[in-house]
């Protein structure tokens, strides 16, 4: 389910800071995976029983 | 004079470094009562049953949240980390309560939360999970689109700014 990776070979060290900065306050989208799996998994489950 | 005004500058600030920590404490408390809530609901949710605590002291939670003259104290006091905790998922993956989740986004507007405010509290982690959820309600959604946005632009802007 994840994205492509980054490439952040081309990043100034001030871009590096600010993408370290962004993954500190949103985190990497892994943090909520398992109840954003489980939802799906229930979701379309249910669609299938109607 | 001068010795009457420079003591009655001392009392004032004496007068305002105790409402601060009247204000701190109080924060604290409320802090520790959100994460037993949270836990509780938690608990219950784990052996089936119906979370309720936090819906049981929603109004308090709110009533403080909205309190401009709160709102360092709120920061300071990383009261995020427990509205976090309270808007996270339940552990069989449901939201929780939709009151809870309009009231805590709708708090969020309204404080002047910084980019270490959100590192600290982790709230931003979640907001991310609403974004990302089908089961968020489209008008909650707008405004958690709005406050990821508000949230990332000083942190891309900061990265601009050196390169002009």
């Amino acid at each position: 389910k994840r994205g492509p990776r980054l490439d952040t070979s081309k990043l100034s060290n001030v871009d590096r800071e600010s993408l370290q900065q962004l993954f500190e306050v949103f985190g990497n989208g892994g943090e909520y995976e398992w109840a954003l799996e489980a939802q799906d998994m229930e979701d379309a489950g249910a669609g299938d029983q109607q | 004079d001068a010795a009457i005004k420079s003591k009655s500058t001392r009392r004032r600030k004496a007068d305002e470094d105790d409402i601060e920590r009247m204000q701190d404490d109080k924060i604290d408390f409320l802090k520790d009562q959100m994460i037993k809530a949270a836990n509780l609901d938690v608990e219950k949710n784990s052996q089936g049953q119906i979370a309720t605590e936090k819906l049981k002291f929603l109004r308090e939670v709110v009533d403080i949240l909205s309190r401009a003259d709160l709102a360092i104290s709120i920061l300071d006091n990383n009261l995020l980390e427990a509205v976090r905790l309270w808007l996270e998922p339940l552990p069989d993956a449901s939201m929780p309560a939709y009151q809870i989740q309009k009231e805590l986004i709708h708090a969020l507007e309204t404080l002047p939360i910084k980019t270490d405010h959100l590192v600290a509290s982790g709230i931003g982690k979640v907001l991310v999970f609403y974004q990302r959820s089908k089961r968020t309600e489209p008008s909650l959604k707008k405004i958690v689109d709005r406050l990821i946005g508000d949230w990332t632009r000083p942190i891309l802007n900061k990265s601009d700014s050196y390169k002009d």
